[in-house]
């Protein structure tokens, strides 16, 4: 019996070995990971340099760890063991029973203040160079879904990056003091935040944008001039389950109803549409990506425009990454024309060179909090 | 003679994956170590053993504690010497500790010399306790280079000492590691008396079961081989003394200075004093044999005290005592040796144990969540730190069920393994 039970066990271990050696040289490889949204891993060079300086054996671990058998279902397995054990945190996310949110190590008593004054003399200049050419400039701040949550975290995990508020109030102090104006959407999307943001993923959902999209609006017309505010629409849910960001860390497993919003109006504003230069289809909300934020708009394009054939109609230029997606599929019905750059993908121009080509009435930066003192992508407006 | 060739290749490139360059540190101390000790053998000479000796000392020293001798220096003497770029080569402690015991076996005639280079070199560098131990005597398994057998039930038995081992370190040390790294990164300020304990009783752990199970996994590979390794631990925290514990804890280690430094100094055989400076060169040697600082020099010393202190005072009190009190008694000079084993500097160390012996009723908010995270791991590690499954392991129901228990534990580490390759893009942004 215990001859049968010792082959038995060296047979599995054998074969386990095999399988995974085999099966991982064997697979095909993948080049991107879905739900890491990364580039795997390619394999290394091989040359007397990388042999003897160690970059070949580093790169040869990263590659197999990335392209193993399996590793996508194992990854996912794991995932749902520690779901299943309860773990308050599961890849980075913290999971509690009503919304996942970013789990922070650790909580700085500052920020980097460098930054910020580089940010804001960033953007000191850019309202400059707007208002010598007769455009209005507007900041909007928008609370990623983490701080807006904030109060559902479990008490022994850290609720913030920061131990307090200061980057922000800071922020926005320092482009009062540089007149610079702005909308801090904290303000209003904090009297119902849950009703305002996706539980699963770190955006707001339709109502934060229509919330934002009213905010705007109703600034723009206090202050610079007239555009109509939409407010003919019916929100409703899009009947697939939204895959949110950081339900696809934990690989969609995370039990919950939390769903993409669209709208129904009577009102229509036909309009034509490019992406990049190239003619795309008419909609604002994308069919095919009907369970991810990139429903709205069809995600983060580099240059977006919109021409509604109004010219009685502002222009307008927003600029921002994937928080002015949903608020685009509504922004566009006040204006005769509307662009948006996202500079994580943009590189053709300068935001000052863009400007000179195309000058609209108003330019929106549009920025989640825990962006604001980024001076890359969307932040280096150089 | 087939198997030594193929296992000495795949040890050599085993070590040269990880060390392309310094490999040849290791293949000179072969070499070195061949040569002497056919000349040792034949010329009987204690001068020649003794420039064998030196020059394995030399190169460890060279590469391990050069860059501390000149800080020393530059600090207590004033000079002015520049720190070398000096990369240590992975696990030449442990295979310099080998070499000097195979010469110094050939010296006491415990041991013939070995001719074939290949089998020496095989012995050195044998990949599965190359890196971390334990350290194997060359008589202990001289007659198994040249004859041993391979068995089902000896592999069987390897594979599961080896999926043991890595479960060990891979299921239980990586997590306390985690709490660890992070609560031994905290400066002293930000610590309190709970959390202090907490992360040292979660380094005990860490360690433990770091270093068994690396010693496991080379045991078992070993069986696979047909080589059987002495035992490195057994139970250290079970201890009810500090003697009790160096007989559990890196047992290959404390029986190598035995044998090798202490009783070639005079062991206990000699007058008092001199038997209490043989001790505190022992296990300061211990120490410092672990690391490159001054904390590991008062690591080792500190043991060394201890173990005096129960030797001339403490023993006949201690076997009087209840068995509980005992425990404790060991334990907790154990967990504070770990503290200053752990830490980065003496200060940090003084600073760290001060608060472990500063009671307070917080609890912070940290300690909470590494309560909730891995509490189940805590007690779990508590569990495995006892005999408990080894008893149970005998009871033929887990014997039938042995196949599944290991196959399941080794599924659960490639499982924890994978999880250590996901990495999300940072600005998960889309």
């Amino acid at each position: 019996m215990k001859n049968k039970l010792d082959k038995l066990k060296i047979q599995i271990f054998i074969g386990i070995l095999i399988i995974f050696s085999l099966g991982t040289i064997l697979k095909p490889k993948l080049e991107t990971s879905f739900y890491e949204n990364r580039a795997l891993a390619k394999f290394p060079a091989f040359t007397a340099e990388t042999v003897f300086n160690g970059k070949f054996s580093a790169g040869i671990e990263t590659y197999v760890s990335d392209h193993i058998i399996g590793r996508n279902r194992l990854l996912k397995l794991n995932t749902a063991k520690e779901l299943r054990l309860g773990s308050p945190v599961v890849n980075g996310v913290v999971v509690t029973d009503n919304c996942l949110l970013p789990y922070h190590k650790s909580a700085a008593d500052t920020y980097d203040v460098a930054k910020m004054a580089e940010e804001v003399a960033m953007l000191d200049a850019l309202n400059r160079y707007c208002a010598q050419k007769g455009t209005h400039f507007l900041y909007v701040g928008i609370p990623e879904q983490g701080t807006a949550m904030r109060d559902a975290y479990p008490s022994y995990l850290i609720p913030s990056g920061y131990v307090d508020d200061s980057m922000s109030v800071d922020f926005f102090r320092q482009l009062s003091d540089h007149s610079i104006d702005y909308i801090e959407m904290k303000d209003y999307l904090s009297a119902d935040y849950p009703h305002f943001y996706s539980t699963t993923d770190h955006h707001y959902n339709l109502y934060g944008a229509y919330e934002t999209y009213c905010r705007i609006v109703d600034y723009i017309n206090a202050e610079y001039f007239t555009v109509p505010r939409f407010t003919d629409l019916t929100i409703t849910p899009v009947q697939n389950v939204l895959l949110g960001s950081r339900n696809r860390k934990l690989f969609g497993l995370y039990p919950n109803n939390d769903r993409l919003y669209t709208y129904q109006t009577t009102e229509e504003v036909p309009f034509t549409r490019f992406d990049n230069g190239e003619a795309v289809k008419s909609t604002v909300f994308d069919q095919a990506n009907a369970n991810s934020y990139s429903y709205y708009m069809g995600g983060d394009k580099a240059e977006t425009i919109i021409r509604t054939n109004r010219p009685e109609l502002p222009d307008v230029l927003i600029v921002g990454d994937s928080f002015t997606n949903a608020l685009e599929t509504l922004m566009y019905r006040s204006f005769d024309e509307m662009r948006s750059l996202d500079f994580r993908y943009y590189d053709a121009q300068s935001i000052y060179a863009y400007l000179e080509s195309y000058t609209p009435d108003i330019v929106i930066i549009v920025r989640d909090d825990l962006s604001y003192i980024h001076t890359e992508g969307n932040g280096n407006l150089k | 003679m087939l198997r030594n060739v193929v296992l000495l290749l795949f040890s050599l490139v085993f070590y040269f994956y990880g060390e392309p360059k310094l490999i040849l540190v290791m293949l000179s101390s072969i070499l070195i170590n061949y040569f002497f000790g056919i000349i040792i053998h034949k010329k009987r000479s204690r001068v020649i053993l003794l420039s064998c000796v030196v020059i394995n000392l030399a190169v460890l020293g060279f590469y391990k504690y050069f860059n501390f001798f000149i800080t020393v220096s530059n600090e207590v003497l004033h000079t002015n010497y520049v720190l070398l770029n000096v990369v240590m080569p992975i696990g030449i402690s442990f295979y310099t500790f080998q070499a000097l015991s195979y010469v110094i076996d050939v010296y006491r005639q415990e041991v013939e010399p070995q001719y074939n280079l290949a089998k020496l070199a095989l012995y050195i560098s044998m990949f599965p306790q190359l890196i971390a131990g334990p350290i194997v005597r060359y008589k202990d398994i001289n007659a198994l280079l040249s004859a041993r057998q391979h068995t089902f039930s000896e592999f069987a038995t390897g594979i599961d000492r080896f999926i043991f081992g890595l479960s060990k370190k891979v299921l239980l040390s990586n997590v306390f590691a985690v709490i660890a790294d992070a609560v031994f990164a905290l400066p002293s300020s930000k610590l309190s008396f709970f959390l202090a304990w907490f992360g040292a009783i979660s380094y005990s752990l860490q360690i433990y079961f770091d270093f068994s199970g690396y010693s496991d996994m080379a045991i078992g590979l070993g069986k696979m081989f047909g080589f059987t390794f002495m035992e490195n631990f057994n139970y250290p925290y079970i201890s009810k003394s500090i003697t009790e514990f160096w007989r559990r804890w890196h047992i290959s280690l404390s029986t190598w200075f035995r044998d090798y430094v202490y009783i070639p100094l005079g062991g206990n055989r000699c007058n008092a004093v001199r038997h209490v400076i043989n001790i505190l060169v022992v296990w300061t040697l211990t120490g410092f044999w672990h690391g490159a600082n001054y904390t590991f020099l008062f690591w080792g010393l500190y043991f060394g005290v201890l173990l005096l202190i129960e030797k001339l005072v403490l023993k006949k009190y201690l076997d009087r005592l209840p068995a509980a009190v005992t425990h404790l008694y060991a334990l907790i000079f154990i967990v504070v040796g770990w503290v200053i084993f752990r830490s980065d500097s003496f200060t940090y160390a003084i600073q760290y144990i001060a608060t472990m012996f500063t009671p307070q009723l917080y609890v912070d908010r940290v300690l909470m969540e590494y309560i909730q995270r891995y509490g189940l791991y805590l007690v779990l590690g508590f569990i495995f730190s006892t005999p408990l499954f080894k008893i149970l392991a005998k009871k033929k129901a887990v014997v039938v069920c042995m196949p599944l228990i290991t196959t399941g534990l080794f599924l659960l580490c490639i499982l924890s393994l994978m999880s250590n390759s996901y990495n999300p893009f940072i600005y998960f942004r889309f």
